[in-house]
């Protein structure tokens, strides 16, 4: 049988090895075992705290920090490291639901307006730019002037305020993707247009998209976090950093011990999440892959001491 | 002999650009149908609008054919880079209704025709080299057992020494299953070697069309007489060792 070149895996000169660099930079494991260890904290939260984190004792009202109570107890001596893990997981839970709202509407809708193109895109895109004119919080107020104070209408409300983003990269990617070789390579065994779209162009995708999803978390977190703080979310008794933060800075005097514990999560959280997100990124550009490092910019430029 | 694709005046604007303009040409069974122009001259066009990836703007494209499939230029680029070799192969399969057992056995048979091992099936296109994958992209072409397929430069990616293994392979495929090949190339050597019926296209239209041995040999337009006089000719001497196993094939 006639040999039609090499098909022998095995030899190293065949095999392409692409030199991506690597994901794993100090920055990023540390921003992600901060991550890793807050979702074990808020995912476990009922093993984990101490006490119940609605159980009211007025004799520890303000308490200090003790065995007992490690970031001590609130106005009403609840224990704040019970309420700081619940309060991360409604805050967590409720940014997942607002990205959740995000991507199953704009992810589909973005990939098919980049897709179709014409009117449809049209369309839908202007609707996006009514939304975007919106400020999130805005559109916040405006949902629970219509349905009441409640993290419902909050997360829907920002759900809704980000769509136009997400939708939009996604739109942008698609429009890159549409015109490869593969795509008409997948319509030419006759793939239906779903199964091009939802198979072949968003799994390219998907990297660039996980990378903006992580940023809109923290951001959610904050925004969420504001509505709480206006008393227009998460509704007491129910944990929450966002109305943890509200609670304790009517009393910041007597205890400020009690408003720093919520700020030092939020930010944590979302410093993390920026890092996550910023490394995805760098890791995906190799563009920027290639900086030098501080020192290196540093020599080469010359020092003004 | 069977006529196989019968193309009637056809024309396909975009826009302003005609790409192709008034194109008359009929392929018949069990031949090799060469279409040799510059970049630029709607090559690829034709043989989109013969597949129907493309709406003519004008004329007819009648097809007698069965299942009909197309070969990309770029191997890297005809392969989705999320997928692996293994998953896009199987879709083919199982997106028209063919058992895992049948794709998987065709798939073996395949492999050991174009000399690749099933190994390369958990593999991703970029892990592959432009050979191997061009000959994957063949097997892939060659799964729903079609009977027509365009091939759209489907050498002229790949390095000089393996373009005369791939070429080969279609000479050996062709007979093997009684393929009818539309051969869009700009390399005239290639054309000269694999070819029976070659077109010239110059700006979306036909200049000259006739037997291989018509074409190269007595030449009767003018654009014709200059892409042969353009050939690098002398120096790429195509030597008599291109049908057996030895390397190199061209010499520059």
């Amino acid at each position: 049988m006639r040999q039609y070149g090499k098909g022998n895996l095995q030899g190293g000169e065949l095999t392409r090895t692409t030199n991506v660099g690597t994901l794993f930079t100090p920055a990023m494991v540390a921003a992600s075992s901060i991550l890793l260890l807050i979702l074990i904290g808020t995912i476990f939260a009922g093993f984990l705290a101490p006490y119940d984190p609605e159980a009211i004792d007025l004799s520890l009202s303000y308490g200090p920090i003790t065995p007992e109570h490690i970031l001590g107890t609130d106005n009403v001596g609840r224990d704040s490291l019970s309420r700081l893990l619940f309060g991360g997981r409604t805050a967590i839970t409720n940014a997942f639901l607002v990205v959740g709202v995000t991507v199953s509407v704009g992810i589909p809708l973005g990939l098919l307006c980049g897709y179709y193109g014409g009117a449809l895109d049209g369309v839908i895109m202007r609707i996006w730019d009514v939304i975007l004119s919106f400020p999130p919080l805005l559109l916040g107020f405006l949902f629970v002037a219509m349905f009441g104070r409640g993290s419902t209408a909050s997360i829907l409300a920002l759900g809704i305020a980000w769509i136009p983003m997400i939708s939009r990269l996604a739109r942008n990617l698609t429009i890159a993707e549409r015109n490869k070789t593969y795509v008409l390579a997948a319509k030419s065994f006759g793939f239906s247009d779903a199964r091009v779209i939802f198979r072949h162009i968003l799994p390219n995708c998907t990297s660039t998209l996980l990378a903006e999803l992580t940023v809109d978390i923290g951001y959610a977190i904050i925004v969420l976090a504001s509505l709480s703080f206006l008393g227009l979310g998460v509704q007491a008794p129910t944990s929450d950093w966002g109305l943890m933060l509200q609670e304790s800075l009517v009393y910041v005097r007597q205890s400020p011990l009690q408003t720093v514990i919520p700020s030092v999560a939020i930010g944590l959280m979302i410093v993390s999440l920026n890092i996550v997100s910023d490394s995805i990124q760098l890791y995906l550009d190799p563009e920027q892959r290639k900086l030098p490092s501080f020192e290196r910019f540093l020599k080469k430029h010359g020092t003004h001491s | 002999m069977e006529e196989m694709i019968r193309v009637e005046n056809l024309k396909k604007y975009y826009k302003k650009t005609h790409a192709v303009d008034g194109v008359s040409f009929s392929i018949e069974k069990d031949s090799v149908f060469g279409v040799v122009g510059e970049s630029g001259s709607g090559k690829t066009t034709i043989g989109k609008c013969i597949l129907g990836l493309e709406t003519p703007t004008e004329g007819a494209v009648r097809r007698r054919a069965g299942r009909m499939q197309m070969i990309f230029q770029n191997p890297y680029a005809s392969f989705n880079p999320a997928l692996s070799i293994g998953t896009a192969l199987r879709e083919v399969g199982a997106v028209h209704k063919l058992t895992r057992a049948e794709t998987q056995q065709r798939v073996s048979q395949l492999l050991e025709q174009v000399s690749l091992t099933d190994d390369v099936l958990k593999r991703k296109p970029k892990e592959m080299s432009g050979g191997q994958l061009q000959r994957l992209a063949i097997v892939r072409a060659l799964l729903l057992r079609p009977e027509f397929i365009v091939a759209d430069e489907p050498v002229s990616a790949l390095d000089v020494s393996v373009q005369a293994q791939v070429i080969n392979l279609f000479a050996d495929l062709k007979k093997e299953y009684g393929l009818t090949i539309l051969f869009i190339s700009h390399d005239l050597t290639i054309v000269e070697y694999i070819c029976d019926t070659v077109a010239v296209v110059y700006r979306g239209h036909i200049v000259e069309m006739g037997e291989k041995e018509q074409i190269f040999g007595e030449p009767s337009h003018p654009y014709t007489k200059k892409l042969l006089a353009a050939r690098p000719g002398l120096e790429r001497i195509v030597t008599k060792t291109l049908d057996t196993n030895e390397a190199p094939l061209y010499n520059i």
